[in-house]
C-alpha cells in the first residue's frame, strides 16, 4: 500500500479560498466559493496566491518533520544510533568529556 | 568502442563539467512554466517545484463559476508544470548526458519524450553530440511547451 502522500493545505479565514498542495506547492485542489469571486479578479488571483504560498509552506514543513524520521531511523537500522548521553556535554565538577 | 581518453583530456572533462554545474541549482531554481486557457482568461505560472508563481485571472473568468474556475487553475498549474520540468529536463540533460536524461526524464513522467530510435551516446562534457549529423537529438521540446 502506498503512503498517503504529503500535502499542505490553507484557507482564507472566512474559508472562500482553499488550496492543498504537494510537497513543493503542486496545486491538487483549489476550492472557491461563491464569495470569492466577489473579490474580484485582481484580488481573488491575488488572494489564491497567498494561500497557495501557505500551503506549501505546510507541506514543505511535514515533508521536512517526515524525511527527518526517516533519516533517524535508516540510520538507526544501520547501526549508526547515538546515546543521547554521550551527545549531552558532560558538565559535571569532573566532567572530561567535551565537544 | 569508445576511444580512451588522456589523463589531460579528463582532466578538461572534470573542469568542464565543473562549470557546468556551478549555477545549475539556480539556474534550474528560475525556470518557470505558463499556461493559459484557450480563451486567456487565466494565465498560471509555477516553478520547476509547481508553485504557484503568477496567477493572472481576468473578470471574463469569474463567470466559470467557482468550481469550474477552480479546476481550471489546477489543470492549467499542471500544463505548465510540465512544460517547466521540460525546460529543466533540457537545463539537467547538459550536465546528465544521454543515458541520465533518459533516466530523468522516465522517473519525472516525461517518458513519452524520449525517441525510443535514438542513440544514447557515451556522455564526455566537452563534447556536443548535435554537432553530429547521425545524432538525433532525443527530445522534441518545442512540441511540449504549453507557454503561447
Amino acid at each position: 500500500m502506498n503512503p498517503a502522500p504529503i500535502t499542505g493545505t490553507a484557507s482564507t479565514v472566512d474559508g472562500s479560498v482553499t488550496v492543498e498542495v504537494s510537497i513543493g506547492g503542486g496545486l491538487r485542489a483549489v476550492r472557491l466559493t461563491r464569495s470569492a469571486l466577489d473579490l474580484g479578479a485582481n484580488r481573488l488571483a491575488a488572494t489564491v496566491m497567498a494561500v497557495a504560498a501557505r500551503a506549501t509552506a505546510l507541506a514543505n514543513q511535514r515533508a521536512t518533520l517526515a524525511f527527518r524520521d526517516s533519516a533517524d531511523e535508516l540510520l538507526a537500522g544501520l547501526g549508526l544510533s547515538y546515546p543521547p548521553e554521550l551527545i549531552d556535554d558532560d558538565d559535571t565538577e569532573r566532567g572530561v568529556l567535551r565537544r | 568502442m569508445t576511444e580512451r581518453r588522456t589523463t589531460e583530456q579528463l582532466l578538461a572533462d572534470a573542469e568542464e563539467r565543473l562549470r557546468l554545474t556551478d549555477d545549475l541549482p539556480a539556474r534550474v531554481e528560475a525556470i518557470r512554466g505558463t499556461a493559459r486557457d484557450d480563451a486567456r482568461t487565466v494565465a498560471v505560472t509555477v516553478t520547476v517545484h509547481g508553485a504557484l508563481a503568477g496567477l493572472s485571472i481576468t473578470d471574463d473568468a469569474l463567470a466559470m463559476g467557482p468550481d469550474r474556475l477552480g479546476d481550471e487553475i489546477v489543470r492549467l498549474a499542471a500544463a505548465a508544470q510540465r512544460s517547466a520540468l521540460v525546460d529543466g529536463l533540457g537545463a539537467l540533460s547538459r550536465v546528465l548526458g544521454d543515458a541520465g536524461t533518459v533516466e530523468l526524464a522516465r522517473s519525472i513522467g516525461l517518458g513519452e519524450l524520449i525517441d525510443p530510435d535514438a542513440p544514447v551516446v557515451p556522455y564526455v562534457p566537452s563534447a556536443n553530440p548535435n554537432v553530429d549529423d547521425d545524432y538525433t537529438m532525443t527530445f522534441d521540446f518545442s512540441s511540449l511547451r504549453s507557454d503561447r
